[in-house]
């Protein structure tokens, strides 16, 4: 699931991670009134395998002017993919093939500003991270100088934590990373900082996805310019189980406790209530 | 000046009078030195200018300040640390700064917006802002009207409201457009596309054509303004404000720190690991067109309109609303005496 408000770069993002136009630019129109969330899909080959990737992409969030209830809805397509994979489960006769509908995993899009994290940024951050595995990422990271790229960095871990967000954490699948791309500290990394872009060049006779800016050229595959690649290494290679794994045993069976618990306490205070209305019937 | 003929020239003024009724003295008189005394005189009283930065936090309003005024003016606000309260309302900052330059005295003041659009529900956060502006006017008026009043009432009216617009592809967000409309209608509003070193040339030109449009398209008036008819302008002020017009807004850049550019010069600007960004080079950001605009061509003019026009408005209002209380209460009183 990809969250952040228009303008972000999440449809770049998108685009860059899935080599093709996944989200044909310049779609995302402002004049939607209400936020929206879409469902796209596309399919990625990394290191061999074929992935089918479901992406979620919310639009509208954070752009009216009163955001209140931004984060109620997306509250709500979470709890609702798990209750379709709750029914599911509880069916006697299960459909084969069930589609997994639940979010593995939330990048959400922060402004690069240098300003840390805003009101409605914490305030999302607390609902997912209670349901989902979340991982924050610095859009635009081409605004950024080293300087303020580290600052920045160390500005929004310490909002995080002062507010209590858990973040995905990247430490149990580092045996894996540490394969995959050697000498980088990931605990420093998070949030990521990258830039996408969809242009190609040629610099010294290998091609770059690159964006092109008037003062310089930012190639997106540079683990030196964006952390774009170790993102993708992430998502797509390392963690891909750990982040499935992580949702099925915790997300998901702290929702199907929670809802099971309701149930069962509804029954008992309703069974209460019916001994209690047949011994005074009784009396 | 050596003589001059008698009255057969035609003169052109820029005050617009009957060109033929002007009398140019058979021998020189010296009344042109007028404008040296001038001159003198408020050079020695100083200007004032009251400039309003609004935009949404992180959008380098008050880099951009320092960087327009070549001093450390105004310090960025933020959540510095996490014991600050998480919303901020919008508030209200001014920091006050005399600058002098070849003995001209310049006061500065920079009205800062900290809190604007920072909070989830953003609902009314321009009503400060306009608050402010209108008891600038006021407090001038009540100073005016004064029966012993000041000789020179000091000047606390916003002349400008720099508003920042976030760098992206589709322009003004809502919340944009609402503040924008109440803003523009008392206040001089210069719109500055922010941080737009994230932008390519294409992005740019795109944005400035999506920001123009929608300028129209929502009928929101930009300093400077299309005024064809202005008897204060001569032809060329107004052709240049056309063309001033066609590059609005400025994609601008701050930066207060200097670095050495490759060719070995030493200038304000940012470093990336990707390249290096000079302030002052017209090629990367159009920040010298901005300080000239603002400081070279239309600083006087940004004053002069702010009291001829917004001030104008807001004083015949108040007026007008002024009269009509007097003249009921007047009628009442009659009513109840007969």
């Amino acid at each position: 699931m990809i969250i952040g408000e228009t303008g972000t770069g999440k449809s770049t993002f998108i685009n860059t991670l899935c080599d093709e136009d996944v989200i044909p630019p310049g779609n995302t129109s402002f004049n939607g009134e209400a936020m929206c969330i879409e469902n796209h899909s596309a399919t990625i080959f990394e290191g061999g395998t074929k992935i089918n990737l479901d992406i979620v992409l919310t639009s509208g969030f954070g752009d009216s002017i009163d955001n209140t209830d931004s984060t109620a809805k997306l509250v709500d397509y979470l709890e609702t993919q798990f209750e379709l994979t709750l029914k599911e489960e509880c069916r006697i006769q299960r459909t084969p093939h069930f589609k997994d509908t639940r979010v593995h995993a939330a990048l959400y899009f922060i402004r690069p500003t240098g300003k840390g994290l805003r009101p409605l940024d914490i305030q999302c951050l607390k609902a997912l991270s209670a349901r989902c595995n979340v991982i924050p990422v610095i859009s635009k990271g081409d605004l950024l100088t080293e300087e303020e790229k580290k600052l920045n960095k160390e500005l929004i871990l310490k909002h995080i934590n002062a507010a209590g967000i858990e973040l995905y954490d990247f430490s149990s699948c580092f045996e894996d990373i540490e394969e995959e791309l050697p000498g980088f500290n990931l605990g420093q990394m998070v949030p990521f900082s990258i830039v996408s872009g969809t242009e190609r060049k040629l610099i010294e006779e290998i091609e770059y996805k690159v964006r092109k800016l008037p003062h310089g050229i930012v190639r997106v595959d540079d683990p030196a310019h964006s952390d774009f690649p170790i993102l993708r290494t992430c998502l797509l290679g390392a963690c891909q189980q750990d982040l499935k794994d992580t949702t099925h045993d915790i997300y998901y069976e702290r929702y199907r406790t929670k809802k099971l618990s309701e149930a069962s306490q509804k029954r008992e205070a309703s069974g209460l209530a019916k001994t209690s209305a047949k011994t005074i019937s009784a009396k | 000046m050596a003589d001059t003929q008698p009255q057969t020239q035609p003169v052109r003024t820029t005050a617009g009078t009957d060109a033929t009724s002007l009398l140019q003295p058979t021998n020189y008189v010296g009344f042109d030195t007028i404008t040296t005394q001038i001159e003198n005189r408020m050079v020695k009283r100083g200007f004032t200018l009251n400039v309003m930065l609004v935009g949404a936090s992180g959008l380098g309003k008050s880099t951009l300040i320092n960087t327009l005024f070549s001093s450390h003016l105004d310090d960025s606000c933020g959540r510095n640390t996490v014991y600050e309260p998480i919303e901020r309302t919008p508030d209200i900052k001014v920091t006050s700064h005399d600058m002098i330059e070849n003995n001209v005295i310049l006061h500065l003041n920079i009205i800062d917006t900290p809190g604007f659009a920072d909070q989830i529900n953003n609902n009314h956060c321009w009503d400060p802002l306009l608050k402010y502006v209108k008891d600038q006017h006021n407090q001038y008026l009540r100073r005016e009207l004064n029966a012993s009043r000041e000789k020179f009432i000091k000047d606390t009216r916003v002349h400008c409201a720099l508003y920042f617009v976030a760098p992206n592809y589709y322009g003004l967000s809502r919340l944009d457009v609402q503040a924008l409309k109440k803003l523009t209608e008392v206040v001089n509003v210069v719109p500055v596309i922010a941080k737009s070193d994230t932008l390519t040339m294409e992005e740019r030109a795109n944005l400035k054509r999506t920001l123009q449009d929608q300028f129209k398209h929502y009928n929101l008036r930009m300093y400077p303004y299309n005024n064809q008819y202005d008897d204060r302008l001569t032809s060329e002020e107004i052709q240049f404000n056309k063309d001033i017009r066609s590059m609005l807004p400025f994609a601008v850049i701050g930066s207060e720190d200097v670095i050495t550019t490759p060719k070995g010069e030493t200038v304000r600007g940012r470093r990336t690991k990707w390249g290096t960004i000079n302030v002052e080079d017209v090629t990367q950001c159009e920040f010298v067109y901005l300080r000239d605009f603002l400081t070279r061509t239309h600083l006087y003019d940004l004053i002069e309109t702010t009291s001829l026009q917004h001030y104008e408005a807001f004083r015949t209002k108040q007026l007008t609303a002024l009269r009509e209380n007097v003249g009921a209460r007047n009628s009442s009183q009659s009513q109840n005496q007969s």
